[in-house]
């Protein structure tokens, strides 16, 4: 149109395809012979052909479409069954104590814990914190296990050093 | 040589509720153990104890420690360098 970057507009015009009337769909050249072919013999075949052309390219497309889409509809959906669902959580429930069991034993081996889990955490903590039994108790106890262990000498039995192989 | 610290354990064993009675010296040496009270512990014991004295330095009487479970408690206390640790059904209110 003269404007000074039209300039690869027109080149495409003259090429034929340019404008907004530009068929999206190119004949394949076969369809191209054959419409060469039907253009000697007249205008009406000639389109006769081209619709039939754009008809073979659109049910392409629609197969082509057809092909790349997944019909979820189709899927065939598994319901679970409620014995099914039962036997399912007691298979589950039980692989998952069986884990936890060779876990414990495995911690047990490789670290001696004092204490296990406590499952009533509430009932524990909130009762007394020691009984003023057990306090005298233990004191009782770390005092006779003190005074034990400084009684504790070494008796001399026999002789520290013995003659071995001398007659 | 240890027979008056076999005693204490022993008579400590037949005191009702007690399950366990363990010894150890400060290094965690087990001197000596009874019942449900397993000899590797002892290192545990000690260190436990080390610990409480460390939180307590200024303390006059060695603290005393004790674990509560749903199955037992365990009373630890460490004096003159023997920690004492026994294991006891938890007594009732």
């Amino acid at each position: 149109m003269g404007c000074c970057c039209s300039s690869e507009d027109e080149k495409l015009s003259q090429d034929g395809d340019p404008d907004e009337r530009t068929r999206l769909i190119l004949p394949n050249p076969v369809s191209n012979s054959q419409v060469n072919h039907s253009d000697s013999y007249g205008s009406v075949p000639s389109s006769i052909a081209q619709q039939a052309d754009e008809q073979s390219a659109l049910s392409r497309i629609l197969m082509q479409t057809a092909n790349n889409v997944i019909d979820v509809s189709a899927i065939e959906t598994h319901m679970v069954e409620q014995h099914e669902y039962i036997d399912r959580a007691t298979q589950y429930s039980s692989r998952l104590t069986s884990i936890c069991h060779s876990a414990s034993v495995l911690n047990k081996l490789h670290r001696p814990a004092l204490l296990v889990d406590v499952p009533a955490l509430d009932r524990v903590l909130s009762a007394e914190p020691i009984s003023a039994s057990d306090l005298q108790f233990i004191r009782n106890t770390s005092d006779h296990a003190a005074a034990a262990m400084r009684k504790v000498v070494v008796t001399h039995k026999e002789d520290l050093v013995v003659n071995f192989g001398i007659p | 040589m240890e027979e008056a610290l076999d005693k204490v354990l022993d008579d400590t064993m037949n005191m009702p509720g007690v399950t366990g009675v363990l010894c150890t010296d400060k290094l965690g040496l087990c001197l000596g153990a009874r019942g449900n009270a397993p000899a590797h512990s002892s290192g545990l014991i000690a260190t436990l104890a080390n610990h409480a004295k460390a939180l307590e330095a200024n303390a006059e009487a060695p603290p005393i420690v004790c674990l509560e479970s749903d199955s037992g408690n365990i009373l630890i206390r460490a004096k003159d360098g023997i920690t004492t640790a026994i294991y006891k059904v938890p007594s009732g209110p």
